[in-house]
């Protein structure tokens, strides 16, 4: 039986315009099952844990990022690895659905129907975890006064496996899980380090008659493939887990060691269509 | 002014930029760009590319090696590539070579078929 944990506020009330035609639509394609509507940040992870007492075996996030996280995070820390979870993208911020595949709510219940499974570990950072991303930036500054906000980079230091450390300047770092890069590949970690922002105005550069240098090609980040990656800033910097915003001087991040299985668009290996 | 470009790494290779520094023995399973500084080892079962800002002080191995930037400590590639401007200062062991105009190369080069990669090359062959 498929359980519905709609976010009515998620991208402004959409919901309200294509209730009737969403429940409509997965009565077609024969897989409706019982609905429950969230009332407020943290109610889909209450609503969760009611719909797992019952022996419910897959779950259906109808909302954005935050609603599949809190779902997620609720699988997760219960340790429910068998329950599958489905996504309904009607949310303002999509990010999970379009790593999936997911480009509508109505291509999303085709896909629930055809129920193609592919597991993913999440990525463990520090206390939390997240499923497809954690980004690193500066701390944002203040707005108020007079003195506009000026670009900052992170100066980090980086572990690798507890083989080899990296360093250096960044405008920012992200870990991602790699599966969701590209087809084909299994759990692992991707370290992205972005190069710091530019240290003089490029029209400054134009007017320097010297010491001119062919230009180069450089990639658009630095990536690193590694199974736990501890990073450390020289200040207090700002994660963004899935949109949750954590703040650390250190963070420590590593595969889960349990996966979670994620109904998916995409031709993923290890994924099969399951009846 | 030409405009230096930018490229998106592949997903499943090892990409290290300019102004990245490195401390320790770096081991890829597939192709590695590299083009920042490193003190340690480098080797992939894949490609070794160094860039030209590449400082390397340690030894490389790698299935085709390609120089642009500076290597302090032997190479071993099944084929290596010195281009323009890069230099190594060790030893070098290969079984096919290219060098352009104005690379540097200071040490001994090794390429019988006991230089290939997989092997250790324990004594010298007798001519």
């Amino acid at each position: 039986m498929y359980y519905y944990i709609i976010n009515p506020a998620a991208g402004k009330g959409a919901i309200d315009n294509i209730q009737d035609k969403l429940k409509s639509t997965l009565h077609q394609l024969k897989i409706d099952g019982e609905f429950a509507k969230t009332l407020g940040r943290g109610d889909a992870a209450r609503i969760t844990k009611r719909a797992l007492e019952r022996g419910v075996k897959t779950i259906v996030a109808v909302g954005g990022d935050n609603t599949a996280r809190e779902i997620i995070e609720t699988l997760y820390k219960g340790g429910h690895h068998e329950v599958a979870l489905g996504v309904i993208p009607i949310g303002k911020r999509n990010v999970l659905a379009s790593h999936l595949g997911l480009t509508s709510w109505r291509q999303a219940c085709d896909v629930l129907s055809v129920r193609r499974l592919a597991e993913f570990n999440l990525i463990r950072c520090n206390q939390d975890v997240c499923i497809y991303s954690c980004g690193f930036s500066p701390l944002p500054i203040s707005k108020e006064g007079p003195v506009e906000a000026v670009e900052t980079d992170l100066d980090y230091r980086v572990n690798i496996d507890g083989h080899y450390q990296v360093s250096g300047k960044a405008s920012g770092l992200a870990v991602l899980n790699q599966k969701f890069l590209r087809n084909g590949l299994s759990n692992g970690l991707v370290l992205q380090i972005y190069p710091p922002h530019p240290s003089a105005p490029s029209w400054w550069k134009r007017l320097r008659p010297w010491g001119r240098q062919a230009a180069t090609e450089q990639p658009a980040y630095s990536q690193i493939h590694a199974n736990k990656i501890t990073i450390e800033f020289s200040h207090a910097t700002q994660g963004l887990l899935d949109g949750k915003k954590i703040i650390s001087q250190h963070y420590n991040l590593s595969l889960s060691e349990h996966s979670l299985r994620l109904i998916t668009a995409r031709d993923i290996a290890n994924s099969t269509p399951v009846n | 002014m030409a405009k230096a470009s930018s490229f998106e790494p592949a997903a499943n290779e090892t990409v290290i930029a300019s102004g990245v520094e490195i401390k320790g023995n770096l081991n890829a399973e597939q192709d590695v760009w590299f083009d920042g500084v490193i003190t340690g080892n480098l080797s992939s079962q894949g490609g070794v590319s160094l860039g030209s800002n590449a400082r390397v002080a340690g030894n490389i191995k790698g299935a085709t090696v390609a120089v642009a930037g500076k290597v302090e400590g032997n190479v071993r590639a099944d084929r290596l590539l010195v281009q323009a401007g890069g230099q190594i200062l060790g030893d070098m062991y290969t079984h096919s070579l290219a060098v352009g105009e104005g690379a540097l190369l200071n040490g001994n080069l090794r390429m019988s078929e006991a230089a290939k990669s997989k092997n250790q090359p324990t004594q010298q062959s007798s001519a």
